[in-house]
């Protein structure tokens, strides 16, 4: 069963009062937005939470599927030392170069 | 406890810039000229009529500098979106879209002393998808 869903993403126009449609879709992962994806092939997915990484190879794959696209993942970029994983308790990550 | 939308989990999209990390997002909001239509018999007051044509507005955002981040040219055209973040209960967030460009792409102050950071500014273009709302849901 897939765990990615993509909704038309509908918004209601500041000047002509309308329902209009955005050209994009909102991107939900087992119910839940994490992101937008234009409708024009290739375009980006633009995520709006930060997940692991394996579930946004999840969300690529399934949305490629979806619509036969080979889109790019765009991931919240940069991490604060305090969001790093991947630290060890020597403390031997790249950002560890400038604090010694 | 209602919950109430403080900035958290905001994110800003523009042409070229992708998801990054906001620092901060301004909505210059929208606007309309308003028209004197006083006559010389109008009582107390000027009176004024709106212009049938809207101000779309702009918005402008600050990232992080990372060295990761697209560098986005102005003059670029593409959609804009930014969206509100999830409050507790909600699985899609409130956001605001709407196509234009970039009029400006700026870095902060390298000093050694601050966060070096860019500011993005995007002008709704009033022409392609006009500037829209989404609600929360």
């Amino acid at each position: 069963m897939s765990r990615v869903e993509l909704r038309k993403h509908m918004g209601i126009g500041l000047g002509s009062g309308k329902e209009v449609f955005l050209n994009q879709y909102i991107v939900m992962l087992d119910g839940k937005q994490v992101g937008y994806k234009g409708c024009n092939h290739g375009d980006p997915i633009n995520l709006t939470s930060r997940i692991p990484s394996d579930l946004i190879r999840v969300v690529k794959d399934e949305i490629d599927l979806l619509l036969g696209d080979e889109s790019k993942a765009n991931e919240l970029i940069g991490t604060w030392s305090h969001e790093d994983t991947t630290e060890t308790e020597q403390g031997e990550t790249e950002d560890d170069i400038f604090d010694s | 406890m209602p919950a109430y939308y403080v900035g958290e989990g905001a994110t800003a999209t523009f042409p070229g810039i992708t998801s990054a990390c906001a620092r901060s997002i301004s909505i210059s909001g929208f606007s309309v000229d308003k028209i004197d239509a006083t006559c010389l018999d109008s009582d107390n007051f000027k009176e004024y009529v709106p212009s049938f044509l809207k101000e779309p507005g702009e918005v402008s955002a600050t990232f992080r500098f990372t060295g990761e981040l697209p560098v986005a040219s102005v003059g670029d055209v593409g959609t804009a979106t930014i969206s509100f973040g999830l409050l507790d209960g909600e699985t899609t967030a409130a956001s605001l879209t709407g196509s234009g460009f970039l009029t400006d792409v700026s870095t902060s102050e390298i000093n050694g002393s601050s966060l070096v950071e860019m500011t993005v500014t995007f002008a709704f273009d009033g022409v392609g998808t006009e500037p829209s709302f989404t609600a929360a849901s």
